[in-house]
């Protein structure tokens, strides 16, 4: 998988190609409009990590140019500017996901790999973990065989632990996944219904608890 | 629908036009009582000529003689004037019959052929003449009445055609001061259109320099003024979170690339957590502030589109009733209105969570926190009611300014704010054309109402 990254600031820019080559991904990094179109134009790639703050140009104008032209691989927008109106702009000009800096590289792995995922077509109905089953379409959960009740915002949120089981999940994903918002919520809201979740899905004794804390970063279900 | 202006404007074209008529009628009424004297005055001296003819003919001529001759000579036309002669000493050569008792008053003081006014005992006002030849004195008088008549005609029809003039000269004016205030009314609506989505248009400058083309200038640099500042803060705040952001993004990234090496270390661990809690908690006061520094410059463009409020409502209420549970507060949705409203959903749930997120806080556990959803005459109001120790009458007013700061009442398992949760809810409550305010609860028992009133 090439995966072609497009930013002006060096040191991030290493740190995102070495993430990227750790998931052996084949990450290339473009400093410039120009440069990127160069390497766009030399060899094709599977997704674009696109910085919007280039020192020759706007990304967006970029990503605009691309779509216009017929490239339609996924593009991860990654933005220092302002958070609600980028964002949206970003996504109408035809990028399929959009990110903050400051970043957790967690959190950018993560959404590259569900854009490739989607790119790939991957439909599962029914999702499995550690004893808990959750059927998508007739939105029917069991834990150990034994049905639970969910609220729609559980189910949300139960949904997005199960889909990125292992991995660890940022505030900042969870909040725009479950409350499709786009800003801090200000409140300990995602603690709660974790902790909700905790008390429907109790770990069996003995065994590593299922939804785990990482501090400063969010959480994993592990 | 006339404007006040318009109305002005018509009004006074009206007077104007009335009152140049009533002059230039005032005006013709006097020129034409002096025409109509004039040509008296020269039916005068043709009669006097022909008397003084007669004089001349027959010097020393008296009495019924005199009378006789004058009578034939002037034919028919004696009847209309009224003529007496005398001579140097004052001696009476002759009267009209039509005098009567009345005499011509003496007009020897003057000094040639003269014309006044008099009054004739018996006979009314006159216009009077005295023409001098030799030792002969011969004055000639006419009635006034056929003048007066024709000048009373005059005033009559001139009052109908002054009351003509004013009412034509509404509907003209109105038509005048359309007409005139079309270019003011083309600047008008080319500043309303101006705002801030749409700074780069400016009123169309005519080719002809005159005082409007000069006012529409003068707003054209007005709008160039403010198109720069706008762009200011917009290539500030894309500046300012750029600068600040890639650091903070560097900060991180080595922070977490650390925490897999120092796996080991729990002391070195703890730190760097604490390390990447603060790099958010910075990150949210950074997105914070330029958030309200772009909502407060009028550079934030919100999309506001129509929204059913129940159903924006409804899973706002599922959030706030679990946060509360957590904090041991009981929430409740009091009034839930009907309607739609003009919104940015993200925004308004996230300025009805902040609200509810600090009333959850300062509330007493088994406390009640109440919302009601309130359709307006003219708008939305949200209230937020909590049963929390209230606030100082001073502060009220300061809380939803920057890094403001009250001490909740419990507990301290709580996420630390920043101090601009309020502050951004009335940039959003702004942004929604709306005003947001505090007040301590009325109704006897202690505690915070907040109302967010929204315009339609």
């Amino acid at each position: 998988m090439k995966i072609l990254i497009v930013e002006d600031e060096r040191k991030v820019a290493q740190f995102v190609e070495r993430a990227l080559a750790e998931q052996s991904y084949t990450p290339r990094v473009a400093g410039s409009c120009a440069a990127a179109r160069d390497a766009l134009a030399e060899s094709p790639y599977d997704a674009v990590v696109l910085d919007i703050g280039l020192p020759d140009g706007d990304g967006l104008q970029l990503l605009k140019e691309w779509r216009a032209s017929g490239f339609n691989e996924p593009v991860l927008i990654l933005s220092a500017r302002d958070a609600v109106t980028d964002r949206i702009h970003g996504l109408n000009l035809g990028a399929d996901d959009y990110l903050a800096k400051p970043f957790s590289i967690d959190e950018l792995l993560a959404r590259v790999r569900s854009l490739l995922r989607r790119k790939a077509g991957n439909k599962t109905t029914v999702l499995e973990h550690r004893g808990i089953r959750m059927d998508l379409l007739a939105r029917v959960v069991t834990y150990q065989g034994a049905a639970v009740e969910l609220t729609s915002r559980e189910f949300a949120l139960l949904e997005l632990f199960l889909q990125n089981a292992g991995r660890v999940l940022t505030r900042t994903l969870i909040a725009e996944r479950v409350w499709e918002a786009s800003y801090d919520m200000e409140t300990n809201l995602i603690d709660v219904y974790v902790r909700k979740l905790r008390q429907k899905f109790p770990s069996v004794e003995g065994a590593e608890p299922l939804f785990k804390t990482v501090r400063g970063t969010g959480y994993q279900l592990a | 629908m006339i404007g006040p202006y318009t109305r002005r404007l018509m009004v006074r074209f009206s007077a104007l036009v009335t009152v140049t008529t009533v002059i230039v009628l005032l005006a013709g009424g006097l020129l034409l009582e002096r025409e109509m004297l004039r040509s008296m005055e020269g039916m005068h001296e043709v009669e006097a000529d022909e008397v003084f003819e007669v004089l001349r003919d027959h010097p020393g001529l008296k009495g019924d003689d005199l009378a006789g001759r004058i009578d034939t000579k002037l034919g028919s036309d004696a009847a209309l004037y009224f003529i007496q002669i005398h001579d140097d000493r004052g001696a009476i050569l002759y009267r009209s019959e039509n005098l009567g008792d009345a005499v011509m008053p003496d007009l020897s003081r003057m000094e040639e052929n003269e014309h006044v006014l008099a009054e004739l005992p018996g006979v009314g006002g006159v216009r009077l003449s005295e023409f001098r030849e030799g030792e002969w004195h011969v004055q000639i008088a006419s009635r006034l009445k056929p003048v007066h008549r024709i000048l009373t005609n005059y005033a009559k029809v001139s009052a109908l055609l002054v009351l003509g003039t004013a009412v034509a000269s509404l509907g003209l004016g109105y038509a005048f001061s359309r007409f005139t205030l079309r270019p003011v009314r083309a600047i008008e609506l080319t500043a309303r259109r101006i705002s801030a989505d749409n700074l780069r248009e400016r009123i169309p400058v005519l080719a002809v320099r005159d005082e409007l083309a000069d006012l529409a200038m003068l707003l054209n640099q007005m709008f160039d003024r403010l198109e720069g500042s706008f762009e200011q803060v917009k290539r500030f705040t894309a500046d300012a979170s750029h600068e600040l952001k890639t650091p903070l993004a560097l900060i991180r990234l080595n922070a977490e690339r650390l925490r897999t090496r120092l796996a080991g270390d729990p002391e070195a661990v703890a730190g760097l957590e604490d390390l990447l809690e603060e790099i958010t908690r910075m990150n949210r006061i950074i997105e914070s502030l330029l958030f309200i520094a772009k909502a407060e410059s009028g550079a934030l463009l919100l999309d506001l589109k129509e929204h059913d409020v129940r159903a924006l409502l409804a899973p706002f209420v599922e959030d706030a009733r679990v946060l509360a549970e957590d904090r041991g507060v009981r929430f409740e949705l009091a009034r839930d209105d009907a309607g739609s409203l003009r919104l940015e959903p993200a925004l308004l749930r996230q300025l009805l969570l902040n609200l509810v997120a600090n009333a959850l806080n300062v509330s007493p556990a088994g406390g009640l926190v109440t919302l009601e959803s309130v359709q307006t005459e003219h708008g939305w109001w949200f209230i937020v009611t909590d049963e929390g120790p209230g606030l100082p009458a001073a502060q009220l007013e300061k809380i939803f300014e920057r890094f403001v700061r009250f001490e909740p009442a419990t507990g301290e398992n709580r996420a630390r704010g920043h101090g601009l949760g309020l502050a951004i809810c009335r940039s959003i409550a702004e942004l929604h054309d709306g005003e947001i305010r505090a007040e301590n609860r009325t109704d006897g028992r202690s505690g915070l109402r907040v109302v967010v009133a929204l315009r339609r």
